[in-house]
């Protein structure tokens, strides 16, 4: 009986649209860490890597700094993305 | 954040007790004195998602500036740090631009541009760290760091501004987001900033009182800015910036929805083409217009019409979600940046 109540509490809440804005905020959190990662394991120690540990603060940090830049304008793209299927599926707008 | 003894464990929860007490009765206890100010003064407005259309008076910034202001004060007197007077100094900034936007309707571009000077106390004062949490490590980012908070500040400020659409909302939102914040800052950041985050969070839930649904004062430009200025002050400030951005991300998500779909910054009240109307029953129903700008309001009332405060609930529900995803990224970073030792 009590299942039922949650089951058919849970189904009414997966078609309702907070469960969908609930999945979207979850998919940008998820793609925020997924770029924190790559920053950290990737971008990070770039100096070690390019410059053999010799500390070029400036080229290192212009270098990061337009690798970072050019992965927040891929997130915004891929937000935009996620903004138009969304509306169009819901709103019906293109 | 260390502590070397228990000495200096107590001595923080007895600063913590001041600041909480001096910021929330502040306030608590100014706000009916105000409203009944405003009202006689005629600075009223509208509400207009309501039958009766109530007139409820406008700004609550000048009290919310006052009890920040006092409890900072008072942390910077016992402590001395100079991320108390940049957080400060920032938020001061953010209500004069707001106040200005209160007394005299500004363009679009105004706020965001002018609240690049509320970033600047951060910067003079050097209350940041070059090093970037990353949830899963630091980044050593001594060029980005800096443009980073000059886009941080204005976009926080404008986020909490853009979301004060219905009543209690923006309070209600900074007090979820205020959580996260505070617990992060805690591990993450220092004693001094946790004390001023403590600030931030007992004068909004002092103000949250006058300012949910129904409501018996607006926060005006002036609250909003500085309640979104003071967040991006304390997180940059406190080392948790991403923790912060997480726990906006509904707010954020809003901000972006509505410059995408406009695409330029412009006010509210410029937008002919209402992203929601009220029905005949004032229920908030979603647009059926392709020129109305997308927004969270629209896409929440994508399944029909609902009242106010179901609305508002809605969006606070968001704002926990958020919020426990932030709570998680906590601990993530926890174990990542500190490998599970404070």
């Amino acid at each position: 009986m009590l299942s039922n109540i949650i089951l058919s509490w849970v189904e009414k809440f997966k078609m309702s649209n907070l469960f969908n804005l609930f999945l979207i905020i979850g998919v940008i959190w998820f793609t925020l860490l997924a770029i924190s990662a790559f920053l950290v394991i990737f971008i990070a120690p770039i100096d070690i890597v390019i410059f053999n540990d010799r500390k070029d603060l400036y080229i290192t940090s212009i270098l990061q700094a337009t690798i970072a830049i050019l992965i927040v304008l891929m997130l915004i793209v891929f937000l935009n993305y996620l903004k138009k299927l969304y509306i169009q599926k819901k709103l019906h707008i293109e | 954040m260390i502590f070397s003894d228990l000495n200096s464990l107590i001595m923080v929860f007895i600063y913590g007790i001041i600041a909480s007490a001096i910021s929330f009765l502040t306030v608590y206890f100014a706000m009916p004195k105000a409203i009944a100010f405003l009202l006689e003064r005629g600075m009223i407005v509208q509400d207009y998602h309501k039958s009766e259309r109530p007139k409820i008076p406008r700004p609550a910034g000048p009290i919310l500036i006052i009890g920040i202001t006092l409890s900072l004060m008072v942390i910077y007197c016992l402590t001395f740090n100079e991320k108390i007077l940049a957080i400060l100094f920032s938020t001061v900034i953010a209500f004069l631009i707001g106040f200005i936007d209160d007394k005299k309707v500004m363009p679009g571009w105004f706020k965001p541009v002018a609240l690049l000077i509320a970033a600047l106390p951060i910067l003079l004062l050097g209350a940041y760290d070059t090093n970037l949490n990353l949830i899963f490590g630091n980044a050593f980012i001594p060029l980005l760091y800096i443009p980073l908070i000059l886009i941080a500040i204005p976009v926080i400020g404008n986020t909490i501004n853009s979301i004060d659409v219905l009543n209690g909302v923006a309070s209600g939102f900074i007090l979820i987001a205020c959580i996260p914040l505070i617990i992060s800052v805690y591990i993450f950041g220092s004693v001094e900033v946790f004390l001023a985050s403590l600030s931030l969070f007992f004068v909004t839930l002092a103000f949250y009182k006058f300012h949910k649904f129904p409501s018996k004062i607006f926060p005006g430009d002036s609250g909003t800015l500085l309640l979104g200025t003071i967040y991006g002050a304390i997180a940059i400030t406190g080392k948790s910036e991403l923790i912060a951005i997480i726990a906006l991300l509904p707010a954020i998500f809003n901000s972006f929805l509505f410059l995408s779909s406009v695409k330029r910054v412009v006010e509210h009240r410029e937008i002919t083409a209402r992203p929601t109307y009220l029905t005949d029953d004032f229920k908030l129903a979603a647009s059926k217009d392709k020129k109305a700008p997308i927004t969270l309001l629209r896409l929440l009332l994508v399944d029909g019409p609902l009242s106010e405060s179901e609305l508002v609930n809605k969006i606070f529900k968001l704002a926990i979600f958020s919020s426990i995803l932030a709570l998680i990224s906590i601990v993530i970073q926890y174990y990542f940046v500190l490998g599970g030792k404070i």
